[in-house]
């Protein structure tokens, strides 16, 4: 895992946080690209709990949800990590177990 | 791109929604604006597609309506002048309702996706995602990869991988290697194509040269792994799809790229009501249509991987060529005039569609080894959580199920956040077999609003 670099100027970065850890990306980076960047590959759980990652990273798959809360607004949203622009002050949760109809589950 | 530039030099006003950020669709993935990657897409088989991509940004009576997804498109029943549809747009911000009298889809394709156990483990992606990092977001989106598939576009990829540092521990090819071969089986095609296969050549050079292994008659069993991705299990399959279990090998890596070729968006066009025909190699449903790339509704007009999955060359004729038909049908040109235009242009099709026709071919794993590989246990519905087993089953216990719609309806396959997009090839080809009944017969669910999830406060306000 790791950014190009050569070749490539960026431009500022942001902070946000992820699973409560502060986190430096790029501007422009995508959340999936963040979450890879620092280790992480497995973004939520099914509702049976099996651990699920990004697939098509192009919209359509829907494998990369994450929970995001941004600054402009106070409730969390489910949202495809590759179609997510990584924003100041973004807080992202991975693992979280999806919502849906089906056996209910104890919260995480 | 292709037919919003020849539909606004026709004079007609034109609109582009695209659900990305910027224009360029997944072939010309761009980077974000925030970045300046000198060295994007220099290859040869790019250059026409770039120039396009810069007239496009720098049209201004063209309006790009980005990040934002066509949930919707319903007859408009109003009457209103010549308004004859109405989009409902899932934008950045809100719902939207446009208006127009002529609709063009081009919304592409996206990786088959091929049920194997272990394919939905975190680290198995599809081949173009794995592109989509190093392309428009550059970054080497793993450690160590492994390639797996039918799609010569795997070696693409894991060539653009190892350049810019990431291992690749080994692709993969299902076909035997004769069978590549004949790729070169009609010298005047693949002659009239050199850049794409100049393109595929220059990679299995780079490739081999730097010690990466390239084989064939190869193919994924199974991927395993705690929590993600740890090993990938290899199998040698012989010509006819059969594969030797007893002869597998674990390779370790963090990433699979799967590529076993593509499928089409057809899902807005279904839900149009635009009739469709089942090309299991090319793309799954794809939508019909006449000389003027007009689909079976009137104003509705369709181009690119939705008639047939093709590559960026087709879809750029196809789009043009589409365009000259809006604009027949919208009286802003004659039928002679638009001929003479189309004329160059389709002799350009013709040739390249039959190097299309070839690598779709060439590409196709064949129903033998994907039977095979779809084992009891593979996920066949990763949204409600269903395997092969649990479909087989359902069709024992209802002998009377033989359509998509009803075994949806019974066991909630394609009923989850990806509209069935990544269970629909598995499920229809899983009934056919089963029941013995053509594809046709076995329909495609039915394509409803909203194409994709939407949240609910966006609708109730």
């Amino acid at each position: 895992m790791r950014r190009k670099q050569p070749h490539v100027l960026r431009g500022g970065q942001v902070k946000l946080t992820v699973n409560g850890s502060a986190v430096t990306a790029d501007a422009g980076e995508t959340v999936a690209t963040v979450l890879i960047a620092n280790g992480i590959i497995a973004f939520n759980r099914t509702r049976s709990g099996e651990p699920r990652g990004p697939y098509c990273n192009m919209g359509t798959c829907f494998e990369c949800q994450v929970l995001v809360t941004t600054a402009k607004s106070a409730r969390s949203r489910w949202l495809r990590a590759c179609m997510t622009r990584a924003e100041e002050n973004m807080d992202i949760r991975t693992g979280t177990r999806l919502p849906g109809p089906g056996p209910i589950e104890d919260a995480d | 791109m292709a037919a919003a530039d020849m539909a606004s030099r026709l004079g007609l006003s034109v609109m582009v929604i695209d659900e990305q950020g910027a224009p360029g669709g997944q072939i010309y993935r761009q980077p974000p604006p925030e970045f300046q990657v000198p060295d994007w897409l220099t290859g040869r088989a790019y250059r026409q597609g770039r120039d396009l991509l810069k007239r496009i940004v720098e049209n201004d009576s063209l309006r790009l309506f980005l990040r934002a997804t066509v949930s919707g498109i319903d007859r408009d029943q109003g009457g209103s002048s010549g308004v004859r549809f109405k989009l409902t747009v899932d934008g950045p911000d809100r719902m939207e309702e446009i208006a127009s009298q002529a609709v063009l889809l081009s919304p592409g394709c996206f990786d088959l996706p091929l049920s194997f156990p272990g394919w939905n483990l975190p680290g198995v992606m599809a081949a173009g995602g794995i592109q989509a990092f190093l392309k428009s977001q550059q970054l080497v989106p793993g450690t160590r990869f492994v390639f797996a598939g039918s799609h010569p576009l795997q070696l693409i990829v894991a060539d653009q991988i190892a350049q810019a540092g990431g291992v690749v521990a080994g692709v993969y090819f299902s076909q035997a290697p004769l069978h590549v071969l004949g790729m070169l089986r009609s010298p005047l095609t693949a002659a009239t194509n050199a850049d794409a296969l100049l393109q595929a050549a220059g990679s299995m050079w780079r490739l081999r040269r730097a010690g990466v292994p390239v084989h064939f008659g190869r193919t994924v069993l199974q991927a395993d792994g705690q929590e993600a991705l740890q090993t990938v299990r290899i199998v040698p399959c012989s010509a006819s799809g059969a594969i030797r279990k007893d002869r597998a090998v674990d390779v370790e890596c963090d990433r699979l790229g799967v590529c076993f070729g593509f499928l089409a968006s057809s899902e807005l066009a279904r839900q149009s009501g635009a009739a469709c025909r089942w090309n299991a190699s090319r793309g799954g449903w794809l939508v019909r249509h006449d000389e003027w790339f007009c689909s079976s509704e009137p104003g509705l007009f369709v181009a690119g991987e939705i008639t047939a999955v093709s590559g960026a060359g087709v879809a750029a004729l196809e789009g043009e060529l589409a365009a000259l038909g809006c604009a027949i049908e919208l009286g802003r040109i004659s039928r002679d005039r638009a001929a003479h235009m189309a004329r160059p242009l389709r002799r350009r099709l013709a040739r390249l569609t039959r190097f299309a026709d070839m690598l779709g071919e060439l590409s196709w794993p064949g129903d033998h080894l994907l039977d095979q590989l779809m084992s009891e246990s593979a996920t066949l519905c990763k949204c409600e959580e269903l395997t092969v087993g649990d479909l087989r089953a359902l069709l024992e216990r209802h002998p009377h199920v033989s359509t998509a719609n009803a075994a949806k309806l019974l066991s909630r396959a394609g009923m989850g956040l990806c509209q069935g997009r990544y269970c629909q090839f598995a499920l229809t080809r899983l009934i056919s077999r089963h029941r013995e009944i053509p594809p046709e017969r076995v329909g495609a669910f039915t394509a409803r609003f909203p194409s994709k999830p939407v949240d609910i406060d966006r609708l109730i306000p």
